[in-house]
């Protein structure tokens, strides 16, 4: 019986586990926990190996390229090196279709699947959109949804159905943010200002993204809403004062009277 | 880019027409990448002290961006194709010399 902790013993034990962390380490170890969580299934471990051989091979590939001649580098950037993974990623997605587990094998096919010849690509996104509309994983692929009409092709018009499913249901905070900036993309960057549509547009994508804790979606919504509001088509663009190469002093406005190319640039 | 960039620069030399580039490298590579191509336009550094980058202020999320603006500083194009900026520039500016000529004829 001594090996065997009584009630009092496990109450203490459960206790000690939910008991609520300091607030600065409540995200890491709530970070922790979805971790332990998802490795514990067999999918995931299979995809992980996977997903570290193509890693490996991307490496490998990637040294490659920065040791070859000239000629051999145009025969290396011809290849693929992800191509021969992509019947693997299938299989897993196959395997565990309709699970769970299944998704971050879609993931990968639409991240990397989508530069090869086929329909992988836009096949994985609609099952991602479709099946598993309410999986977290699909913060992986998250910031590819603003570009579903690209990725979906003709299919597009389902898919903005599916993100909108997504964005109002979906648990994850960072994939509802997405979704909402997807949904409302085109009403930002086309919708008549000061009209109903946009503002309620940004005001709902404001709000998803500042709650989503990913601060590249709150520059890209910031970005979209101020190109609109600043610089559309017919408004004045705003001066710039500042130094040339040389270190002198200029203004935008001492071109004024002339038509003016505003070229941003830089040597790469 | 670089030689269309130049010469749109020769080729609007003469007319009421400016590239004005803002450049984001560290000054040596930009001064540097100016003298290798004979760049012949003016440009200003994007990043500088006590302000935020002029790229930021304009909401610029790839590179490069082209904004085009008539004679009064409003805005006709704003994109990443060169090609598209140029023929909007062109007849931005052919507009602009006739109206001119048209002006001092009155």
């Amino acid at each position: 019986m001594k090996c065997i902790p009584d009630v009092a013993t496990l109450l203490a034990l459960g206790s000690l586990v939910i008991a609520p962390a300091p607030a600065q380490d409540g995200e890491l170890i709530e970070k922790n926990a979805a971790t332990e969580e998802v490795a514990a299934s067999p999918g995931q471990q299979e995809f992980d190996a996977l997903q570290k051989e193509a890693d490996e091979a991307y490496r490998e590939w990637r040294m490659a390229v920065r040791k070859a001649s000239e000629e051999e580098r145009e025969e290396l950037f011809a290849q693929d090196p992800m191509a021969p993974f992509l019947a693997r990623f299938q299989a897993g997605a196959a395997k565990y279709a309709g699970q769970e587990a299944a998704v971050p094998f879609l993931v990968w096919i639409v991240q990397w699947g989508g530069r090869m010849e086929g329909t992988a690509g836009t096949d994985s996104f609609m099952t991602l959109l479709t099946t598993h509309a309410k999986s977290p994983a699909l913060a992986g692929m998250a910031s590819m949804l603003p570009d579903y009409d690209h990725i979906a092709g003709e299919q597009a018009p389902q898919a903005l159905a599916a993100i909108q499913t997504i964005a109002k249901e979906n648990p994850d905070k960072k994939v509802q943010g997405w979704a909402t900036f997807a949904v409302h993309q085109k009403t930002l960057q086309e919708g008549e200002l000061g009209s109903e549509a946009y503002d309620q547009a940004k005001a709902a994508v404001i709000a998803k993204a500042r709650v989503s804790g990913d601060d590249w979606l709150v520059r890209q919504a910031k970005s979209t809403i101020g190109i609109r509001e600043q610089f559309s088509i017919g408004m004045v663009a705003p001066d710039i004062q500042a130094l040339d190469l040389d270190g002198v002093e200029f203004r935008l406005s001492d071109y004024r009277g002339r038509v003016v190319f505003v070229d941003f640039w830089g040597d790469w | 880019m670089y030689a269309h960039e130049r010469s749109l620069v020769d080729e609007m030399k003469d007319k009421p027409f400016a590239l004005i580039g803002i450049n984001s490298d560290e000054l040596e590579d930009a001064k540097k990448a100016v003298e290798k191509n004979k760049l012949n336009w003016r440009s200003f550094q994007n990043s500088g002290e006590g302000r935020a980058d002029i790229s930021a202020d304009w909401f610029v999320q790839g590179w490069p961006t082209i904004v085009v603006l008539d004679e009064e500083g409003r805005i006709h194009y704003r994109g990443h194709d060169g090609y598209a900026a140029t023929d909007i520039a062109k007849e931005l500016t052919a507009k602009l010399v006739k109206k001119q000529a048209e002006q001092s004829a009155q």
